[in-house]
């Protein structure tokens, strides 16, 4: 998933260009956030982990290396935030509440009843999503919202890429159960 | 087609509905707030990188060229000096 036009972005943040921090900025600032908002399911602790990596990546620039993919680098800052920040909140019984409901944006389309459709369906994605472990999240999140490719997310989580397809064939069948669970408790008595 | 090939592709397919799963803006305060900083630690970490260079520089060359020089001009001197002594 390479972005063969990022490597001037690199280089231009390499030598502390402001601009290049914005370009980049602009361009993952809503997938960042996205990702750490439905694996953590927090908005504040999702806000804290985003300037964490923003800020991680501003400070890092200059010695970035000429070829850095600043996808996964980013990605891999993000995931690595949120793991540290999940273990630091072992003992925080605040991490039990639950995720908010207008905590996730509504669907956007031009027809009212489409975008109904699509807004339920999407509804029910994020809710089954947010009910399954944080390891079969993280996977999914990574190879299924954001199309990395699965070696990349290998790399990123630091496991072998059998193990992430074994976590990442597990985490389908539990959101396909948690699917049909949401849709079942949907259909009116 | 190879059953892990047939897996391949039904994950594929899988995953596929994943990707309706859009990203999510930032609300508008914290976007400013992370630019804002952001572009602050990266000047002051361009400027931290020059100073690193400087520093570098004067440890691995700047010192021991000075120090090495300092060691010639006293042996140059010592042995001139006792050069004197003899004659």
């Amino acid at each position: 998933m390479r972005d063969p036009t990022e490597r001037p972005l690199v280089d231009a943040l390499r030598r502390g260009e402001a601009s290049a921090f914005d370009a980049v900025y602009a361009k993952y600032r809503g997938r960042i956030y996205g990702f750490l908002l439905r694996l953590c399911r927090r908005p504040d602790v999702a806000e804290d982990l985003f300037q964490e990596t923003f800020l991680k990546l501003a400070r890092n620039a200059p010695r970035l290396a000429e070829d850095t993919d600043l996808a996964a680098w980013l990605f891999t800052v993000a995931r690595n935030a949120w793991v540290s920040h999940r273990r630091w909140s072992m003992l925080d019984v605040s991490r039990l509440v639950a995720l908010e409901d207008d905590a996730l944006p509504a669907a956007k389309g031009p027809d009212p009843d489409a975008r109904a459709d699509a807004a339920r369906a999407m509804e029910r994605m994020e809710r089954a999503l947010a009910a399954l472990p944080a390891a079969s999240r993280e996977v999914l999140l990574l190879v299924g919202v954001e199309g990395f490719e699965q070696d990349e997310v290998a790399g990123m989580l630091g496991i072998k890429y059998d193990a992430l397809r074994q976590r990442l064939t597990r985490a389908r069948a539990q959101l396909a159960e948690r699917l049909a669970m949401v849709e079942t408790l949907e259909v009116p008595a | 087609m190879s059953r892990i090939e047939q897996n391949d592709d039904d994950l594929r397919a899988d995953l596929h509905v994943l990707r309706g799963l859009g990203p999510i803006e930032p609300p508008r305060e914290l976007t400013d707030r992370v630019r804002r900083q952001g572009r602050a630690e990266l000047e002051a970490a361009s400027a931290g990188s020059w100073l690193t260079l400087v520093t570098t520089a004067w440890t691995r060359v700047g010192l021991p060229v000075a120090l090495a020089a300092t060691v010639v001009a006293y042996l140059s001197w010592a042995v001139t000096s006792a050069s004197a002594l003899y004659r």
